[in-house]
């Protein structure tokens, strides 16, 4: 059974412009092992962070189930609720900005065992032991966020959700405000954690290439859907989807020419909510008739690699 | 903090006041202005020192390089390389305090010496400047439209219906649909991308003979980065300007400029053309910026281990040396030689020429 098991999830947002709400999220499918990184990757407004908050029950869905070791998170009283959080985890994408600026680096660490019994000199040691994985000099511990550096900052975010000792940790773009080098550092250090394979991640980009480097599984987002799933390897030398095709061909690799065959999205700058069908239609090529006429969901094409376009078998070889 | 005035590091150094005004003992060595070979910009052993006296940084240290029209050259370096004060130095926009040396010749005239007048001329029509951040750099209390015809009408003398129709041919060259919708807009309700558009629009308002774009695509997503690069690479092939692209995303300017030159501590460590840098790097540190970019054919990433320091003074060995495991005593106590390693590629290592090849059949091999 699936640590993370989404099922069907639908997320509105309230919205003043748009009638019954904005649909951030729909017919989200998505599973999480044990031992197991899950990468999922889309564009800006794609609904990644939104998925990120849904998995660990900061939305409430408006259909559809999160279910966390076989319990629907949308069922627990908040007590039951509150205990089940120190198994999951959030690191955030702003360094800085996601420490609260008035509390040390030791305090900030206190607060998340405040969820557990660990307390006193016990949680002084977990908490010297937790800076120390990430990496950090625990004479850091007094420091207040401001006097970090960008890089000693997100260490301490990894810190403050590893000192749980989680089972789920949902990463949402951890290294995007870093630069190069730092960055660097820091995939190594989520790397080697991922690799030691007691627990299950979620990690939400819009960088292909650190998803490729780090995860198992890639999932790929278009307005709130998921287009495309499967195993990295595969998804990366076999895109079946359009749009992963049109994403992948965008980015350039320095080790080697472009990685995908080219194909070119027209970019509609007034996206229309398409009601029914394939929200990729208004800047597919390969759109016909029957894309915006019938729902079709991911379809299985093997090796757990799955794609939600019905011409995939006509386009594959195109 | 330092005993010794930084000053005494620097010969010839000039003082630069808000008011940009001349340091009385430098005389603009107009003679530099004939022979520049096709250059727009020539950048002359350049050095700039940042701060108050007590806390300086050299922020640049003997930086040359050179800029002909219809070129796109790619400035690569971690935050703190001096990226940014590099593109400040060439548009005459340095802080208030900063001390140079050297010369930044544009069109034979050095920038760091001119003039009040002669630097407002400069600012429209001949450099202009793509900030970081365009939502932060766009004033958010005025509509698209009047940021753009304030630049028209200062710098081209256009007034009324005709800056308003400059505005818009404007907004469409730069692939911004129902143009004339957006003019009435505020920043605010613009998409990121949108927003770097009307920047860039607002940059090349002035048909000016260089654009520095400063991190044009941090921020933006894959397929957007692709769409705000081509238009601004559009910019040096169809328009014929010089461009500077600077970023710290070394896969977009592999895609997009001619020729990179990487910073590091304020010093260009390597230059040459795209394929030369990328394929046959000669300096070790670029070596160790192309390992660490997570790439998307599936290299393993490989972190540089330290930081880069912050210099207080210009460096008197490798500023790369701590870092580097080719590090020899020479590299901590001489600064390396620029040494060309083939036509219009050079770097600053003792064993450059070593890398390079190696870097060659490392390549091949791939």
């Amino acid at each position: 059974m699936p640590l993370l098991d989404i099922t069907n999830l639908e997320i509105v947002y309230k919205s003043r412009f748009t009638r019954g709400g904005h649909r951030a999220l729909r017919g989200i499918d998505l599973h999480v092992n044990r031992g197991e990184t899950v990468g999922v990757v889309g564009e800006s407004g794609s609904g990644k962070s939104t998925l990120a908050k849904a998995a660990l029950n900061l939305i409430r869905p408006a259909a559809g189930s999160v279910t966390f070791d076989g319990r629907d998170l949308s069922k627990l009283k908040s007590g039951a609720m509150r205990s089940l959080r120190r198994r999951m985890q959030m690191v955030f994408q702003d360094p800085i900005d996601s420490l609260n600026p008035r509390r040390t680096v030791a305090q900030t660490l206190a607060d998340s065992l405040k969820l557990t019994r660990v307390r006193g000199s016990e949680a002084a040691d977990r908490i010297d032991a937790a800076l120390r994985q990430m990496g950090l000099d625990p004479t850091l511990r007094s420091r207040r966020p401001h006097e970090l550096s960008g890089g000693q900052a997100q260490r301490v975010g990894l810190a403050r959700a590893l000192v749980l000792d989680p089972e789920l940790v949902v990463f949402d773009e951890p290294t995007s405000a870093l630069d190069v080098s730092v960055q660097a550092q820091l995939l190594e250090l989520i790397r080697s954690l991922t690799e030691d394979g007691r627990r299950a991640y979620v990690y939400i980009s819009h960088d292909l290439g650190t998803v490729r480097g780090i995860c198992d599984r890639v999932a790929v987002m278009y307005l709130g859907e998921i287009l495309e799933e499967g195993p990295t390897k595969e998804l990366f030398s076999n895109p079946l989807h359009p749009y992963t095709r049109a994403l992948l061909s965008s980015v350039h690799s320095l080790h080697g020419a472009c990685i995908a065959r080219p194909l070119e999205l027209s970019r509609d700058l007034d996206e229309a909510d398409a009601s029914t069908g394939c929200s990729l239609v208004p800047r597919c090529p390969y759109a016909a008739a029957d894309c915006s006429a019938e729902e079709h969901g991911l379809i299985d094409f093997g090796g757990g690699h799955r794609a939600a376009c019905s011409r995939i078998p006509e386009i594959r070889d195109d | 903090m330092e005993k010794t005035d930084p000053r005494e590091h620097m010969p010839q150094t000039r003082e630069h006041t808000p008011a940009g005004s001349m340091d009385a003992a430098m005389t603009i060595d107009t003679g530099s202005s004939t022979g520049l070979g096709g250059h727009l910009l020539e950048v002359h052993n350049l050095s700039v020192l940042l701060g108050r006296p007590e806390e300086r940084v050299a922020a640049l240290s003997a930086v040359n390089l050179r800029l002909a029209p219809g070129e796109v050259l790619g400035v690569v370096g971690e935050s703190g390389g001096g990226k940014s004060t590099l593109a400040k130095a060439v548009v005459g926009i340095l802080p208030e305090g900063s001390l140079t040396s050297g010369e930044v010749l544009f069109e034979g005239r050095n920038v760091l010496t001119m003039r009040d007048v002669d630097l407002r001329r400069h600012h429209g029509g001949s450099v202009a400047l793509c900030f970081q951040n365009p939502r932060d750099a766009l004033n958010p209390t005025r509509r698209v439209g009047s940021q753009l015809s304030d630049r028209l009408s200062t710098h081209r003398g256009l007034r009324g219906a005709a800056a308003e129709r400059e505005a818009l041919a404007m907004l469409e060259s730069v692939g911004i649909r129902s143009p004339k919708k957006r003019l009435r807009t505020y920043p605010h309700e613009l998409s990121g991308g949108m927003c770097q558009r009307v920047m860039i629009g607002l940059s090349l308002a002035c048909s000016p003979k260089m654009l520095i774009a400063d991190e044009p695509t941090t921020g933006l997503d894959v397929t957007l980065t692709q769409e705000i690069l081509a238009l601004i690479r559009a910019a040096a092939t169809e328009q014929g300007r010089a461009v500077m692209i600077i970023s710290h995303d070394l896969a977009a300017l592999a895609a997009s400029c001619d020729r990179i030159a990487v910073l590091y501590a304020g010093q260009i460590i390597e230059e040459g053309e795209v394929e030369a840098v990328i394929c046959r790097s000669a300096h070790p540190y670029t070596r160790a910026l192309l390992d660490a970019v997570p790439d998307v054919s599936g290299m393993p990433v490989r972190a540089i281990p330290g930081t880069m320091p912050t210099l207080r003074e210009p460096p008197s060995n490798c500023p790369f040396a701590p870092r580097c495991t080719m590090a020899e005593d020479r590299c901590r106590s001489e600064v390396p030689p620029d040494t060309a390693v083939a036509s219009a590629h050079r770097a600053a290592c003792f064993f450059a020429e070593e890398i390079e090849a190696d870097s060659h059949a490392a390549a091949r091999h791939h």
